[in-house]
């Protein structure tokens, strides 16, 4: 058997479960309630790869194949639900649409990644971050939060120089080779 | 597909400005290839970031490890069978270890160290299986876990009390009253073989028998309770009715919920299957299922809106949950379950709104001290049977 350096298995679950569980269980909850259920369908998906061989060449086909389990799993368990509701109906219709999955997907990706830049942030910076992202002044912010403006600037700019270092070099190059 | 996460990051560089001249053309090239991008605001999906960090993930990963054993030691097995159980029973074994609540407003959690003051707590208990049952001559049984009581025309084992079948009366009907305290909760399966699930600070009044070829009428003096009615056909098409001070309900045979609390202003009522007719002096409204009706008791106006069902019937099953609910709206079921008063010293804290499940069985101080770690209040002061929330 030949093993490849950058293959994915399962000594890699763990930190494969810390990057993308939140965002997998924020996915199901777009179409199931309550937030437990949700954890619940995910940490089957986990339990899955502990128990199946897979492994996966790249990050990318990995992340495929948790969005596309979960919302399969989300699908199934709606299907097969006896409360028959418009809540249901809706979230099959919106399962069943491959534009909104990628839309979906576009959009947990944005807060994951967002989530995991702005996490090692002390609690203060984190705040200040998630409000300017959200598209509050500097003095809303200051007023929010009840501190002054000069220290919001100050802890702004801080902020989005490490958030900046993370997403700036990115591998643009190896992208193009894997298309 | 994959480009979708190649996208995901050009977004995210071109909100923080430092997309590169290179990458400006890919990304405006993706928009014409997937022309919902445009749509996608970052400020809209920002309030994403609480739902992430209100998630526990260690106790998530210790529940994979778990589940992974107990799956591959022994063979599976499964303690619900089917239908919509099986979401309580998801919830249950999940929710109740881990009080997920998190808080629609609220920002990452500052976590400023204060101790609750708890003023002997032993008086606070979850709410148990109990109820008095009044029967027709005006004797009073206490009905209660543990001990058996049998009636002329019923028996009980302290969970639930279940009227005998035989016999439909002729005459005129004996009536019994069941009554829950704060604390309590029941069940009872009356003479037609109606199911009815009674939820604490509840009155039901119901004959023991009833009449042949009448409408089968019971009242829900106050308080909520859950209706699971045997159909009309197995009663010579006679009619089920709930009736109330200031609505009734007619039924044929359906599975529906009527919350109609004393200090309360509004009568809910919730329909799961089948079709029911709320009446009220003025008006009358057909529900159909998974809809709920809202009578205001205040100007007797009634309006008809979709509901998520599981979130008004879960506390049948051992869960409340609750989506988007005030504060305030929480603390009145808590302090009907767990018998106590809540002071919300806070007053911004009342309209703050929540989402999360809570098994019935937990205690209070559970919940509370969960609910002070995710700095939606920032402490709390249990005494005796008052809590203050700060």
């Amino acid at each position: 058997m030949v093993v490849e350096e950058n293959i994915i298995g399962k000594s890699d679950l763990r930190q494969i479960f810390d990057t993308y569980y939140e965002a997998l269980v924020q996915y199901a909850s777009r179409f199931l309630f309550p937030l437990s259920e949700c954890e619940d369908l995910v940490q089957d998906v986990f339990v899955g790869l502990l128990e199946k061989e897979n492994t996966f060449s790249d990050e990318v086909s990995l992340k495929v194949y948790l969005y596309k389990t979960v919302r399969n799993k989300c699908y199934n368990l709606i299907k097969h639900n006896k409360v028959k509701n418009k809540y249901a109906e809706n979230a099959v219709q919106s399962l069943e649409d491959d534009n909104l999955f990628l839309r979906q997907i576009l959009e947990e990706e944005i807060v994951r990644q967002l989530y995991q830049a702005i996490e090692c942030l002390p609690d203060r910076k984190k705040q200040i971050i998630a409000l300017s992202l959200k598209g509050l002044k500097n003095a809303e912010i200051a007023e929010r939060l009840e501190i002054k403006l000069q220290t919001v600037k100050t802890l702004k700019s801080q902020s989005y120089k490490i958030l900046r270092e993370q997403f700036q070099d990115l591998d643009t190059v190896i992208y193009f080779l894997l298309v | 597909m994959n480009d979708i996460f190649y996208i995901s990051k050009l977004i995210i560089k071109k909100k923080i400005k430092v997309l590169t001249d290179a990458e400006k053309p890919q990304l405006k090239q993706f928009k014409k290839e997937f022309p919902f991008i445009k749509e996608v605001e970052i400020e809209e999906l920002i309030g994403g970031l609480d739902s992430y960090s209100a998630i526990d993930k260690e106790k998530a990963w210790k529940a994979i490890e778990k589940k992974y054993k107990q799956r591959n030691q022994k063979p599976v097995f499964r303690l619900f069978k089917k239908s919509w159980h099986k979401f309580v029973a998801a919830a249950i074994l999940v929710g109740v270890l881990a009080t997920t609540f998190y808080f629609n407003d609220g920002l990452f959690n500052t976590s400023i160290e204060t101790t609750p003051t708890i003023v002997n707590t032993n008086a606070i208990e979850p709410g148990t299986d109990k109820a008095t049952l009044t029967l027709g001559d005006g004797s009073v049984v206490e009905l209660e876990k543990g001990s058996t009581v049998a009636t002329q025309n019923a028996n009980s084992n302290g969970e639930q009390i279940v009227y005998t079948s035989d016999g439909e009366s002729k005459s005129k009907t004996e009536y019994n009253y069941l009554t829950i305290p704060r604390g309590g909760q029941f069940h009872v399966v009356l003479s037609d073989g109606t199911e009815v699930w009674l939820n604490s600070e509840t009155q039901l009044k119901y004959p023991v028998a009833f009449v042949e070829g009448q409408t089968r009428q019971v009242e829900l003096v106050y308080g909520e309770a859950y209706f699971d009615v045997s159909p009309s056909t197995k009663h010579k098409g006679t009619k089920f009715m709930v009736i109330n001070q200031s609505q009734n309900v007619e039924v044929l045979g359906t599975e529906f919920n009527i919350k109609a609390y004393k200090d309360e202003e509004n009568i809910y009522t919730t329909l799961v299957e089948g079709k029911v007719s709320v009446n009220t002096k003025n008006s009358h409204k057909v529900l159909n299922p998974s809809e709920q009706s809202n009578l205001n008791l205040l100007n007797d106006g009634i309006t008809v809106s979709q509901v998520n069902v599981y979130n008004e019937i879960s506390w049948k099953d051992g869960i409340f949950s609750f989506e988007q609910k005030p504060l305030e709206e929480i603390t009145k079921v808590l302090s009907r379950w767990y018998d106590v008063d809540f002071v919300i010293e806070n007053k911004s804290l009342k309209d703050a709104t929540f989402t999360g499940v809570l098994g019935k069985n937990q205690s209070i101080e559970k919940i509370l001290s969960n609910i002070k770690t995710l700095s939606i209040i920032e402490n709390y002061e249990i005494n005796y049977k008052t809590i203050t929330l700060k």
